[in-house]
C-alpha cells in the first residue's frame, strides 16, 4: 500500500491530516479526509481515483484556490495552512511557485504562443522585453519554438499542449499541478507530454502531480496514489 | 435652439452609455474562462480591472475619433451646420472617458467575482 506519505528530502509538498467538507448536516459531503501526502523535488506523482473521489478538491487545496477545513500544508517549505490560520499571500504562492496544467490547453485565445507565456512572467515582475525573451527560450526547450507566432486555434493539440507547459514553467515553479494533460491526446503524444513532464521534473528540481485516468501511462510516474472518497488508498 | 441641442446631447451620452456598458459587459463575459485562468496563475483584481478599464477606453477612444472624422467628412452635406469649437470637442472627449469608466463598472463587478478555480472547470 502506498498511503502517500514518505520520508522524502526537499518535500515540496507536504498534507498532514487534510480534510475538506461541503455542506452541512444532511447535505454534508467530505472531499477530503485526513489526506497524508508528500511530494519530493523531483518526483513525479500520478493521482488516481474516480470521479468524485475528491481529486479536483485536492488539487484546489494544494494549488491554493481551496481552503482545507483541518490539518497543516506546506508548499516549498513554505506554512500555507495550519488550522487555524491560512497564508494571506497564496496569489504570490500561485504566481511564483505553482505551475498548473490544465485537461483543455486553458491559453487565452487572443494572445499568441510567446505572448501567453510571457504573460505570466510579466505579472511576476519582468519587463515585458526580457519576458518575451525568456518565454521564446521556453517554448524552443519545449521543441515549440516554431510556433511562437501562433495563436491557440491555429495549433494541434499536442502543439498547444506544450505551450501550456510552457506557460506552466513560466516562473520556474518548484510544484506543477497537471490535472489530465493528456486527457485529449492520441498515445504518441500523450507519451512527449509525459517526456516532458519527467524532464521538467528532473530539470527544475520541481514537484509533479498528475491527475490522469490513462493507464497507459501509469508505469510513467515515479509513485501512483489514489483517492477514493475524499481518502487516500491502496494502489 | 442650443437648449434641444444640449438635450438632443444628454440623451445620446446617456444611451452611448448603456450601449458601451453592454458592449464591455458582453465582451467580459465572453472570456470569464480567460479571466479565471489568469487569476488561478497569479494575476490580481487589479490586474483584471485595469485590463477592462483599458478595453472600455479603447472603444471609447476610437469610437470618439472615427466620430469627429465622420462629423467633419459629412458636415459639408448638411444644409444647415452647428458650430462645433474645439474647446466643445475637448470637452466632449473627456465625457466619453467619463463615460467608459462608468460603462466598465458593471463588467468589472463580474470579473471580479470569478474565482480561479473557475479556471479548471470542464
Amino acid at each position: 500500500m502506498d498511503d502517500g506519505l514518505q520520508d522524502v528530502p526537499q518535500a515540496r509538498i507536504e498534507l498532514r491530516g487534510i480534510s475538506k467538507h461541503f455542506g452541512e448536516g444532511s447535505t454534508r459531503v467530505d472531499a477530503l479526509v485526513d489526506i497524508e501526502l508528500t511530494v519530493g523535488a523531483g518526483e513525479i506523482i500520478g493521482l488516481l481515483g474516480p470521479s468524485g473521489s475528491g481529486k479536483s478538491t485536492l488539487l484546489n487545496v494544494i494549488g491554493c484556490v481551496s481552503e482545507p477545513d483541518a490539518g497543516w500544508m506546506r508548499l516549498d517549505g513554505e506554512l500555507v495552512y495550519d488550522t487555524r490560520w491560512l497564508r494571506a499571500d497564496r496569489r504570490r504562492l500561485r504566481l511564483t511557485k505553482i505551475g498548473f496544467i490544465f485537461q483543455t490547453h486553458n491559453l487565452l485565445p487572443f494572445l499568441n504562443a510567446t505572448e501567453n507565456v510571457a504573460e505570466v512572467m510579466e505579472l511576476a515582475g519582468l519587463s515585458r522585453h526580457q519576458a518575451r525573451m525568456s518565454a521564446n527560450a521556453l517554448l524552443d526547450y519545449l521543441e515549440v519554438g516554431h510556433r511562437r507566432q501562433a495563436f491557440p486555434g491555429e495549433m494541434s493539440g499536442g502543439e498547444a499542449q506544450r505551450v501550456a507547459i510552457a506557460r506552466a514553467l513560466a516562473n520556474n515553479p518548484r510544484i506543477i499541478l497537471a490535472d489530465e494533460p493528456t486527457a485529449p491526446l492520441d498515445s504518441a503524444r500523450a507519451h512527449i507530454v509525459m517526456d516532458l513532464l519527467s524532464r521538467i521534473a528532473k530539470d527544475h528540481q520541481a514537484a509533479v502531480l498528475v491527475v490522469t485516468h490513462d493507464e497507459a501511462i501509469f508505469q510513467r510516474f515515479d509513485r501512483l496514489v489514489s483517492l477514493r472518497d475524499g481518502r487516500l488508498v491502496a494502489t | 435652439m442650443q437648449r434641444q441641442l444640449g438635450m438632443f446631447m444628454v440623451i445620446l451620452i446617456t444611451v452611448s452609455t448603456v450601449i458601451i456598458a453592454l458592449l464591455i459587459h458582453t465582451l467580459t463575459m465572453d472570456k470569464l474562462r480567460s479571466i479565471a485562468t489568469l487569476k488561478l496563475v497569479g494575476a490580481s483584481d487589479r490586474t483584471i480591472i485595469g485590463l477592462i478599464v483599458q478595453e472600455a477606453l479603447m472603444i471609447g477612444v476610437t469610437g470618439f475619433w472615427l466620430g469627429v472624422a465622420f462629423t467633419a467628412a459629412m458636415a459639408s452635406h448638411f444644409p444647415r451646420r452647428v458650430l462645433i469649437l474645439p474647446r466643445d470637442v475637448g470637452l466632449l472627449f473627456g465625457v466619453v472617458l467619463v463615460v467608459c469608466l462608468l460603462a466598465s463598472v458593471l463588467a468589472v463587478r463580474a470579473a471580479v467575482k470569478v474565482e480561479p478555480s473557475q479556471a479548471r472547470a470542464g
